[in-house]
C-alpha cells in the first residue's frame, strides 16, 4: 500500500507509472513507450505553458493537456485513489479515456463514494476495505469523488483522451512535450477552477503559452481534526 | 407681588418645559435607536438560521441524485422527479417560499414557484459571484416579487463541484414582522425603494413616505405623519442587503411616547397655580398684617403732624410692626406730655428746667414754695412807644426781652410772664433750690449789665437809652398751673409778688438812687455775701407794717 501526498503527482506522463499496479504496469509502460517512439520521430516541439490566476499569480498543480491527437490514444491503465485518514488520495488522478480506477479504503471507518459528474456518475455504498468494484471512465472529463457522509472529503479524476498532459510546478509553468508542428489547443485546469477547462491556441514554433484562470475560493478538504477542530 | 410670583412661575415653567420636552425627545430617540439595534442583531441571528437551514439541504445526496438523474437523461419523469423532490425539499425547511436550482449564471434549472412567477424573480449571477468569494459558498440578497420580500440564501448543491446551486427564498412578511414585533413596543415596517411591503397592523392603509425630497430612500431618525399622528421613525438598511434597496422602519408614537411628560407638564401647570392661589390669599393675609397697620401708623403720624398728639395706634401682633406701633404710642403719649408740660411752663421753661422736670416728674400741682419774685420794669418806654412806629417799637422790646430773660434763665430762674414792658421772674419754682435769693440777685446785676451793653448798640442806632428799675421779695408763695382747662400756665401767687412789684416802682424813688432794691427776707435767704446798701425802713402800700428794705448795686467792672 503505497502513501502519496495528496496533490496530483503526475508531472508528465512518465510519472503515471507510480501509482500504478505492477501488472498493469508493463502494459503501461509499453504504451507510453510507444507513444514515445511515435512522438519521437514525428517532427516535434516543446511548448511552455505558464498558468496563472485572474491577479496574475502563478498556479501550483495544474494539468495542462492538449487536444486529442490524431495519433494514436493512449492506452487504459488501472489506477487506484485510496481512502486514508477520512481524505482520498491523491487528490487529482489523471487517466486516459477507458482507464478503470479502484477505490480502497484503508481507512478505520466506512466511506460511501459517489460521483454525479456527467463524465461519469456512480457511487459506491458504505464499505471498508478492498475495493468492492473496479469503475471504469469511458468518457473524457473530469470527474468530482465526494464522500456520502464525509463532506470535506473530495477527489478529482480528469479522464484524457491524449498522453500529452502536464502538471505545473511552483512556478506555475509546465512543459508540454513533443507535440506535432501543427496549431493546437492547449487546456488546462485545476480543483479551483470556476468554469470548464481554460483554453489557449498554439501555433506551430511557438514555444511558451499562457493560460489564466478565474479561480473560487478554496474548499477545505481536509478533515476537521486536521485543522484543530471545528468544521470549517 | 403676585405679578411678580406670576411672571417667575411662568419663565420657570418656560425653560422646565423646554428642557423636559428635549429630554423626552432624546429619550425616545436613545429608545428607538436602541430597539433598532436589537432589532437588527434579531434580523441577523434570523437570517443565520434560515441560511443554515439551506445549508443542510447542500450535499444531499438523494437529491443530488434526481438532479444528476436529470442531467444525464433529461426526460420528463427525470424532470418530474426532481421538481417534487425540490417541493419535498421545500416543505421539509417549512417557512420557505420557494425554491429554486440555478447554474453558476444564474439560469434556473428547476423552480418550485410557477413558471411566470420564477420569470419575475431574477437570481443575479453576482450573487452566486459573490457567494464563490465567501468560505462556505453562501451568500444571500433580498430580492422583491409582486410588491413582497424574499431573502434569497444560495448554496451550491455540491460543495465538492459548485456547478449548480440551491436558491431557497423566505418571504418578509407580515408574519415574521409580527414574530419581531414580541419583541418591542415599536411598529415595524419593511420598505423597498422606500415603499412599505410589510408592516405591523397599525401601520396598515397608512401612507408612509420614507423619501426624502428627491425621492430617494432616505434614513436616520424623521418625523412622520401615520393616519394623523405624530409618530417618529428610525430607517435602517436591512442586514444582508448589498445594494441598498431593502431597509426597516421602526416606529413609535410621538404621544404616546409624550404621552407622560404631557402628564408632568399639566400636573406642573396646577401646581403652579396652586401656589399662585395660596401665594394670593397668603398675600392678602400679609397685606393685612403688614399694610394694615403701616396705614394706621402712618394715619397716626399724620394726626401728629397737625398736632394733634392724642392718638393711638392699635397694636396686633407681637411683631416688628406691633413693637412699632407700641413705640409709637409711647412717643404720641411722650409728646403729647412733652406739650402738656410746654403749656404747663408757658413757654418760658430753660431746657435745663424743662429736663429736670421731665427727669425728676415735679408735681405742677398747686402748692406752697419758698420762691424769690424778680419783678423789672422799663422806665418811660411808654413815652417812647408814642414817637415810634410800632413794630419798631415790638424789635426794641424783643431785643430787650432777650436780654432779660436770658440773664434770669442763666440764673436758673424761669420767666414767669411779660406784663407790657415789665418781666416777672420766678427763682426757685417748679424746680427747688437752696439760692434761689442769690440767684435772683446775680440775675438782676447781670440784666443791668445786660441793659447797658444794649443801651452802647442803641446809642448807635441814635436810640434813647432804656433804664430798667428791679423789684426783688423772698417769701412763701402758692405755686401750680392756673387757667382754665384748655388755657392755663404755672405761676405763682400771694403777697411776694405785689412785694416784688412795690419794691420796683420804689427804684423811681430818686431819693434811694437804687436801679435793685430787694427785701429783708430777701437779705436773711442769701447764701452768700452781696454788698447790700441800707435804706431803712419804708412803708409799703398795702402792708400794715413797715418794711427794712435794700439796695443792690450794680457790680463795677
Amino acid at each position: 500500500m503505497r502513501t502519496t501526498s495528496p496533490r496530483s503527482v503526475y508531472a508528465s506522463s512518465s510519472d503515471a507509472l507510480l501509482a500504478i499496479r505492477p501488472r498493469s504496469r508493463a502494459r503501461a509502460t509499453l504504451g507510453i513507450l510507444l507513444l514515445y517512439a511515435l512522438a519521437v520521430h514525428a517532427s516535434a516541439s516543446d511548448v511552455q505553458v505558464l498558468v496563472k490566476d485572474q491577479i496574475g499569480r502563478p498556479i501550483e498543480d495544474a494539468i495542462v493537456w492538449t487536444e486529442a491527437s490524431r495519433e494514436k490514444k493512449p492506452a487504459a491503465i488501472e489506477v487506484e485513489i485510496v481512502q486514508k485518514n477520512r481524505q482520498f488520495l491523491p487528490l487529482v488522478t489523471v487517466i486516459p479515456v477507458g482507464s478503470v480506477v479502484r477505490f480502497p479504503n484503508w481507512d478505520n471507518v466506512q466511506h460511501h463514494v459517489y460521483s454525479f459528474s456527467a463524465a461519469k456518475t456512480f457511487d459506491i455504498p458504505l464499505y471498508i476495505g478492498e475495493s468492492p468494484r473496479a469503475i471504469e471512465f469511458e468518457t473524457p472529463g473530469i470527474v468530482t469523488l465526494g464522500c456520502n457522509i464525509h463532506d470535506w472529503m473530495a477527489a478529482y479524476i480528469l479522464v484524457l483522451d491524449t498522453a500529452a498532459f502536464a502538471r505545473t510546478g511552483a512556478n506555475g509553468i509546465a512543459v508540454l512535450r513533443n507535440l506535432p508542428a501543427e496549431p493546437i489547443s492547449v487546456f488546462g485546469w485545476c480543483p479551483r477552477l470556476r468554469g470548464p477547462p481554460v483554453k489557449s491556441d498554439v501555433q506551430p514554433g511557438q514555444s511558451s503559452a499562457q493560460l489564466a484562470m478565474k479561480l473560487r475560493t478554496a474548499f477545505l478538504r481536509t478533515p476537521p481534526d486536521d485543522r484543530g477542530g471545528g468544521y470549517r | 407681588m403676585l405679578l411678580l410670583l406670576a411672571s417667575t412661575q411662568a419663565v420657570t415653567f418656560v425653560f422646565v418645559s423646554v428642557a423636559e420636552r428635549k429630554y423626552a425627545r432624546q429619550r425616545v430617540n436613545t429608545e428607538i435607536e436602541e430597539a433598532t439595534r436589537v432589532f437588527i442583531q434579531f434580523v441577523t441571528q434570523t437570517v443565520k438560521q434560515l441560511a443554515l437551514s439551506v445549508r443542510l439541504l447542500s450535499s444531499d445526496y438523494a437529491f443530488s441524485s434526481t438532479f444528476a438523474q436529470l442531467r444525464n437523461s433529461n426526460d420528463p419523469v427525470a424532470r418530474a422527479t426532481l421538481e417534487s423532490a425540490l417541493q419535498n425539499y421545500r416543505d421539509r425547511i417549512g417557512i420557505a417560499s420557494f425554491i429554486r436550482l440555478v447554474s453558476s449564471e444564474g439560469e434556473t434549472i428547476a423552480d418550485t414557484l410557477p413558471a411566470e412567477k420564477s420569470a419575475r424573480l431574477v437570481i443575479d449571477e453576482q450573487l452566486i459571484l459573490r457567494a464563490e468569494e465567501t468560505p462556505g459558498f453562501q451568500a444571500a440578497q433580498i430580492e422583491s416579487l409582486d410588491d413582497a420580500l424574499h431573502l434569497v440564501v444560495i448554496h451550491p448543491l455540491l460543495m465538492t463541484e459548485p456547478s449548480v446551486w440551491i436558491a431557497v427564498g423566505f418571504p418578509l412578511d407580515a408574519a415574521l414582522v409580527a414574530e419581531f414585533r414580541r419583541l418591542s413596543d415599536f411598529e415595524i415596517a419593511f420598505l423597498y425603494h422606500g415603499k412599505v411591503v410589510a408592516s405591523t397592523p397599525t401601520l396598515d392603509h397608512a401612507k408612509l413616505t420614507f423619501s426624502n425630497a428627491r425621492g430617494n430612500p432616505s434614513s436616520g431618525l424623521q418625523t412622520l405623519d401615520v393616519k394623523g399622528r405624530p409618530f417618529l421613525g428610525l430607517t435602517v438598511p436591512f442586514p444582508e442587503d448589498v445594494d441598498g434597496k431593502t431597509s426597516i422602519a421602526m416606529l413609535t408614537s410621538l404621544d404616546r411616547e409624550m404621552t407622560p411628560f404631557w402628564q408632568l407638564e399639566r400636573r406642573l401647570i396646577l401646581l403652579n397655580a396652586i401656589a399662585l392661589l395660596i401665594s394670593g390669599i397668603a398675600g392678602v393675609f400679609v397685606a393685612r398684617g403688614v399694610t394694615q397697620p403701616v396705614i394706621s401708623l402712618s394715619a397716626g403720624v399724620r394726626k401728629i403732624m397737625k398736632g394733634d398728639y392724642r392718638v393711638s395706634v392699635p397694636v396686633r401682633t407681637r411683631d416688628e410692626l406691633g413693637d412699632l406701633a407700641s413705640a409709637f404710642n409711647r412717643m404720641a403719649t411722650g409728646l403729647e406730655e412733652r406739650d402738656k408740660v410746654r403749656d404747663l411752663l408757658g413757654k418760658s421753661v430753660s431746657p435745663e428746667v424743662a429736663r429736670e422736670l421731665m427727669n425728676s416728674r415735679i408735681e405742677l400741682g398747686g402748692e406752697i414754695r419758698n420762691v424769690t419774685i424778680l419783678f423789672s420794669d422799663l422806665r418811660g418806654f411808654t413815652a417812647h412807644s408814642e414817637t415810634q412806629s410800632p413794630h419798631s417799637l415790638v424789635e426794641q422790646l424783643n431785643a430787650y426781652f432777650t436780654e432779660v430773660t436770658g440773664a434770669v434763665e442763666s440764673a436758673g430762674g424761669i420767666v414767669d410772664k411779660y406784663i407790657g414792658d415789665a418781666v416777672m421772674a420766678v427763682f426757685g419754682a417748679p424746680v427747688e433750690v437752696d439760692d434761689h435769693a442769690d440767684r435772683a440777685l446775680r440775675a438782676a446785676q447781670e440784666v443791668l449789665r445786660a441793659e447797658e451793653a444794649l443801651n452802647r448798640r442803641r446809642s448807635n442806632l441814635g436810640l434813647p437809652p432804656l433804664r430798667t428799675g428791679i423789684g426783688i421779695s423772698t417769701g412763701d408763695v402758692v405755686a401750680g398751673n392756673v387757667g382754665s382747662a384748655s388755657r392755663y400756665n404755672y405761676t405763682v401767687i400771694g403777697n411776694e409778688v405785689n412785694l416784688a412789684s412795690r419794691l420796683e416802682s420804689l427804684t423811681k424813688n430818686p431819693g434811694f438812687q437804687a436801679r435793685i432794691i430787694c427785701s429783708d427776707s430777701t437779705r436773711l435767704a442769701l447764701k452768700e455775701a452781696h454788698t447790700l446798701r441800707d435804706l431803712g425802713e419804708t412803708e409799703i402800700r398795702g402792708k400794715k407794717e413797715v418794711l427794712r428794705i435794700w439796695a443792690v448795686d450794680p457790680v463795677v467792672e
